[in-house]
């Protein structure tokens, strides 16, 4: 089956992002395909590159980072809402002139769009909500 | 790929953080991809509803005017629960937009009808 993954909540102030990856690992092993993840609302916090995980915790976004990197499953964020959140990548840091940029490169910036693209490709969406 | 039917249910007041509008723009968005777009206010995302918002003073969007942007969009399937609109003092006479109220079953029934159900 083709899943397609929203992800609503903050991580650290919800389980959503961690939940949502167990889910992931989950449905890979089975067999089935994820079309893609994508991150809105607070949940776009989890690609902010300058976190740092205590060192006897779980690093959820690292943990993300590996499983793209294994399976090829897109992370997305959707711009809007990172850029009003700090999170931003190298050209939109130059183009509104900000000093630093904060992308995690695991997570790809995208158009709210590619929700709605991803829910029409997908047999079922599954939200992880706040 | 195929057209689906996707229910937004908005159940949390607007002006309490982004992610009251940035629903709304979700809802556009399935409206601009041209699906088939319902929408269900429930719990305290009634408030939504609430008709003759004026954000001036708060200096953000207005949730009210961007209900009004549905219609062009071409999201007409508005609903809302009934219930939740009753135990805040609310009837559909205060709405901005014309949202049918509905009961829990039938709310039960659009869940159950709709292909993605995304929920804020």
């Amino acid at each position: 089956m083709k899943f397609a993954l929203a992800v609503f909540g903050a991580p650290h102030s919800s389980q959503a992002s961690a939940s949502a990856l167990r889910f992931a690992e989950a449905a890979v092993a089975m067999g089935h395909e994820l079309v893609r993840v994508f991150f809105y609302h607070d949940a776009v916090y989890l690609a902010n590159e300058l976190t740092v995980a205590p060192q006897d915790e779980i690093d959820v976004a690292t943990s993300w980072a590996e499983f793209a990197s294994r399976t090829h499953v897109e992370l997305a964020v959707c711009i809007a809402a990172s850029l009003k959140r700090g999170i931003i990548d190298e050209n939109e840091s130059r183009r509104y002139s900000k000093a630093a940029s904060s992308l995690n490169p695991a997570f790809r910036v995208v158009g709210l769009g590619q929700l709605i693209e991803a829910s029409m490709a997908a047999d079922r969406v599954v939200t992880f909500a706040a | 790929m195929n057209k689906k039917r996707i229910l937004i249910l908005v159940r949390s007041p607007p002006y309490a953080g982004a992610t009251s509008y940035e629903t709304l723009e979700a809802v556009l968005v399935a409206g601009v991809f041209e699906q088939a777009v319902t929408v269900v206010f429930m719990d305290d995302g009634v408030f939504q509803l609430v008709r003759n918002q004026d954000t001036g003073e708060l200096g953000v969007r207005n949730v009210g005017k961007g209900l009004r942007a549905l219609d062009t969009y071409d999201v007409k399937e508005l609903y809302v629960d009934g219930a939740s609109l009753q135990q805040r003092g609310l009837t559909a006479a205060d709405l901005e937009v014309p949202a049918k109220p509905v009961d829990a079953v039938h709310i039960g029934n659009l869940i159950r009808l709709n292909d993605v159900v995304l929920t804020s």
